[in-house]
């Protein structure tokens, strides 16, 4: 019950928040709309059709691969956003040179694709073999860049406002994969169906770091 | 039992007579008909291959293969076009829309022909939200590639998931429309009302996120 209940929540506060950024996406005509759009728009579909499998024939998908996919998408559309904010900012990643006295911050970012890998190594022993890798990949590449932006962006140059932006972008981000990690883990752990199972709060976490996302990002036209 | 390939057979003999005598863009627009309606016969062929060889009984691979199969195939046309001809991004849109009418409207056929025409609201029901959802499929793709084809990076992975997101819904819509009765309703009608009111608000608020 409490899992239907929740799920809903979640269905619902998606389709408000990708109506809003699809309203911004026709209205500003914007790319970083898009893309909002499409990774809620991903999240959501993968939702429905888990939830559709359990209404309609009463239990999770037979063959989950199709909400993976989505989920995958959703993971995707944030990768891209992240690259785009950062190079809207002049920052690219794979251009920067390395240099004496920084090395640590170069290095610590790498600490989020060693995370996912071990992860996924854990998450094998209850789940699909290449789902998990693939999981992996995508979230080691999506939690190295949000590492790196934290660790290495400049916060004393003439474009604070958008450098500002991209920061509190990849903190919203970092807040997601930890809820999505919580909600992973807290699921091989606790099977309870009550309020008590910590995969719950930590979906909802994931929840509300949804509409955030409508709020960190600005409403103007792309430049 | 439904013969698909003589249905095709039938419906492309014109369309590849007026191919032959026709130019330009009206000649652009009847190949990705066709094509649409040749993808979606391969498709019904790939998908049963692949849901004999996964051992998947006919109703989850109406949930979970055929809209992986329809998507991935329908848009394989629209790759070999943008990437060997390089249009403008207006003319692949509306290819990848044509395709998927191409493809809703021989899948209507062949329903048609297995299931008789004498049920006009079913029929109304199947043709507006079969048609409706291959084309609001199109219409996402388009979406995303028009926003993310400028970088190669972003051009492939944004491909790979705005495929994965057209997969999912389609794979919604199958679930949906798969029960009778007011399931079936709600279903068509979803992507019908997304299409009616893009179209409205487009031209209420003389927006057109197509230019360029």
């Amino acid at each position: 019950m409490v899992e239907n209940i929740e799920g809903l929540i979640q269905i619902a506060v998606l389709i408000c928040c990708v109506t809003v950024s699809l309203y911004r996406m026709f209205v500003y005509k914007s790319r970083r709309w898009a893309l909002v759009s499409f990774f809620l728009g991903s999240y959501l579909t993968g939702d429905l059709y888990w939830q559709s499998c359990i209404f309609y024939f009463g239990q999770t998908p037979q063959i989950s691969v199709v909400s993976d996919l989505s989920w995958y998408a959703a993971l995707m559309f944030l990768f891209i956003l992240i690259r785009e904010e950062l190079e809207s900012v002049g920052y690219k990643i794979v251009e920067v040179k390395f240099r004496s006295g920084v090395g640590i911050k170069w290095f610590l970012p790498l600490l989020g694709p060693l995370f996912s890998a071990v992860m996924a190594l854990y998450y094998m022993r209850f789940g699909a073999i290449l789902s998990n890798i693939i999981y992996a990949a995508i979230m080691g590449v999506i939690l190295y860049n949000v590492i790196w932006v934290l660790l290495n962006i400049k916060r004393d140059t003439d474009n604070k406002g958008s450098e500002r932006r991209v920061i509190y972008l990849s903190i919203l981000i970092l807040i997601s994969c930890i809820g999505e990690y919580g909600a992973w883990t807290a699921s091989c752990f606790f099977t309870g169906n009550t309020i008590t199972n910590p995969y719950f709060w930590f979906n909802f976490l994931a929840t509300l770091s949804f509409t955030a996302y409508l709020i960190v990002l600005p409403k103007e036209v792309d430049s | 039992m439904t013969y698909m390939e003589n249905t095709y057979v039938c419906l492309a003999a014109p369309l590849i007579l007026a191919i032959l005598g026709l130019k330009g863009s009206y000649k652009r627009g009847l190949i990705f008909l066709l094509c649409g309606m040749t993808t979606c016969l391969m498709s019904a062929y790939i998908s049963s291959y692949f849901a004999v060889l996964s051992g998947t009984d006919a109703v989850s691979a109406t949930h979970s293969i055929s809209p992986a199969v329809e998507e991935i195939l329908k848009f394989l046309p629209t790759a070999f076009y943008l990437q060997i001809f390089e249009p403008k991004k207006k003319a692949a849109i509306s290819g990848i829309i044509s395709i998927a009418v191409g493809f809703a409207t021989f899948e209507n056929v062949c329903y048609l022909t297995s299931y008789g025409t004498s049920d006009i609201v079913s029929l109304l029901i199947r043709g507006f939200g079969t048609g409706a959802m291959h084309v609001l499929c199109g219409m996402m793709v388009s979406l995303g590639l028009f926003f993310l084809w400028d970088k190669t990076w972003v051009r492939m992975v944004g491909t790979f998931a705005v495929l994965c997101f057209a997969v999912t819904f389609h794979a919604i819509f199958n679930i949906m429309v798969s029960e009778d009765g007011i399931s079936l309703s709600i279903g068509s009608a979803i992507p019908l009302a997304v299409i009616l009111i893009y179209t409205v608000y487009t031209r209420i608020h003389n927006v057109n996120i197509w230019t360029e």
